[in-house]
């Protein structure tokens, strides 16, 4: 047991509490608060339960990041710089543990056909609710 | 000047406070926030939208948590030190959270139209936000709709926290009153202190009263009418009962006559009627009732009187040193006050000479007394801080019971 969620959110700060009940039986959050740095904390993704992804991210809160990084801004492609981030996470990185969208955006699995990403759950935050998040992300840990 | 008539005054000028606070001093505020100290304004945004959040999440108001998300990325889109990146972002934002709140939409719409002018820096942007704007502005609200909004809008009451910065804001603005209707009648300038005070109270105050309209605080209309209301009546008690019915008891007995017992009253102050800079006369009038002679020295000027409420002398008369018989008082004179026409208050220091010696203001006696005036000065001082504090409390209550019944 690593309990330990890596949380890509540059909202973090003002929604931390989201995750106090969580963190109350005993997980650890390891923030990244723009997709750069999400992509160098996921590079150890064995470290991590479970990753949670915004969609809407700044690429990169440094002067520079890398060019795959850099490609998620391509509103062509992506129409979030998250949904990059996650087709990253999950085709490229290949990760093994959930990743979780948690996004204002409704429905992205849908409206960007994400189906065969893999993409273990997405959860709506628009009134989302500390408990409700908890009852959701227990699915995929365990608590 | 009658203690009454000084509460309706500051009375009056806590409404008036109020009053400016609400119509220039946030705005006022907000400007210099969005200016030139925008960091610190973005640092207040985030905490304030993270208070709001744990609040509504504690209270199971998810609609007001994330609506208060909302709000602080709108309002972020208007400050100047916010890069066009991040405004793109945060109006992506806000369009997929509007689509899950359509009875913000105008909301959202109203707050948006007050950043579009600040969008000069990249016109791409701002034709962008119009465009979200009318597009806000189309979709139609029923009334389930305003109903679900004021739900989300009603301040959150099973947070004591929330009541307790109202307390606290409340405590403040009380005490700041307090201490400008002090120093306003103490002090020489009075402009400058009501100024330099008003200021304070932007400073300290104005953070806790819903500055950005994040409903951390929420006093509005009644609301604000009643504070004001509970803050004068503090006042004018406060004043009124500190001021009159607080006596001082000097005892004289290790003076020359120690039978004499001299009561004043209401020490600190005296008026001075019809008072004229270069004018011939003065008169002098003592709150309460002296029961002896009392020399009285205002700057270079002597004079003195017996068990009179009211004595009229002719300035820069000297008094001949066989007359004073046992007690003088230093007054700290001060030039008469603008603020109330022909009247000025005068506060007095007593303090005592044997017989007909000339005061030495270096003195031991001299330092005692005004020590012990200061003591009784704390005294009253914190008397009048009790009022105000109870003041506070009736607010707070009033502020549950008001509140309670709108929920």
């Amino acid at each position: 047991m690593k309990n330990k969620i890596l949380w890509i959110d540059d909202d973090y700060y003002t929604i931390q509490g989201l995750f106090r009940p969580i963190e109350e039986v005993g997980y650890k959050l390891d923030i990244a608060l723009s997709a750069f740095d999400g992509y160098k904390k996921a590079q150890k993704w064995q470290d991590y339960d479970l990753i949670v992804v915004d969609l809407i991210l700044p690429i990169s809160q440094e002067e520079s990041a890398p060019e795959i990084v850099l490609n998620w801004n391509n509103q062509e492609r992506y129409a979030y710089v998250g949904v990059g981030l996650v087709e990253w996470l999950l085709k490229d990185l290949k990760v093994n543990c959930p990743v979780v969208i948690l996004s204002v955006v409704p429905d992205p699995i849908s409206t960007f056909k994400l189906d065969d990403w893999g993409i273990t759950n997405c959860i709506r935050k628009s009134g989302l609710l500390p408990t409700t998040l908890k009852d959701e992300l227990s699915k995929h840990l365990n608590i | 000047m009658n203690a009454y008539l000084l509460g309706i005054l500051f009375g009056l000028a806590c409404f008036g406070v109020f009053y400016i606070l609400d119509r220039i001093g946030r705005p006022l505020l907000r400007g210099l926030l969005n200016g030139p100290l925008n960091g610190f304004y973005l640092d207040y945004l985030r905490s304030s939208t993270k208070y709001e959040f744990d609040l509504a999440s504690a209270a199971n108001n998810s609609d007001r948590a994330w609506s208060s998300l909302v709000f602080e990325k709108v309002y972020q889109i208007g400050v100047l030190g916010v890069s066009y990146s991040r405004r793109e972002r945060n109006l992506e934002y806000i369009k997929a959270e509007a689509l899950s709140r359509p009875h913000f939409s105008r909301k959202i719409a109203d707050e948006l139209i007050k950043v579009l002018p600040k969008q000069y820096g990249n016109l791409d942007f701002q034709k962008k936000l119009a465009c979200y704007i009318c597009e806000l502005l189309s979709l139609k609200t029923d009334s389930s709709m305003k109903d679900k909004k004021n739900k989300a809008l009603r301040p959150i009451h099973s947070v004591a926290l929330d009541r307790l910065t109202t307390a606290i804001s409340a405590w403040i603005a009380g005490a700041l009153y307090l201490l400008l209707s002090l120093y306003v009648l103490d002090r020489y300038q009075p402009v400058l202190v009501v100024v330099s005070s008003f200021l304070l109270f932007i400073l300290m105050v104005i953070p806790l009263f819903n500055l950005v309209g994040t409903w951390v605080v929420k006093i509005t209309g009644a609301g604000t009418i009643a504070t004001s209301i509970i803050i004068f009546l503090g006042v004018f008690a406060t004043i009124a009962h500190g001021r009159t019915q607080l006596p001082l008891e000097v005892n004289l007995d290790q003076y020359q006559n120690p039978e004499t017992v001299l009561t004043i009253r209401s020490p600190e102050w005296l008026t001075m009627n019809n008072t004229e800079c270069n004018g011939k006369k003065i008169s002098v009038s003592v709150v309460g009732k002296l029961t002896a002679l009392v020399r009285f020295r205002v700057n270079d000027h002597r004079f003195y009187f017996t068990n009179k409420d009211c004595v009229e002398i002719i300035p820069q008369i000297e008094i001949n040193q066989s007359e004073i018989q046992a007690y003088e008082f230093y007054i700290a004179s001060r030039d008469s006050s603008p603020f109330f026409s022909q009247t000025a208050s005068i506060k007095i220091v007593p303090f005592f000479v044997l017989n007909s010696e000339e005061v030495d203001f270096n003195s031991d006696d001299f330092v005692t007394m005004k020590l012990e005036n200061w003591f009784w000065n704390l005294v009253s001082n914190l008397y009048i801080a009790g009022g105000s504090f109870g003041c506070t409390i009736l607010l707070y209550l009033l502020n549950y019971f008001v509140n309670k019944k709108r929920l």
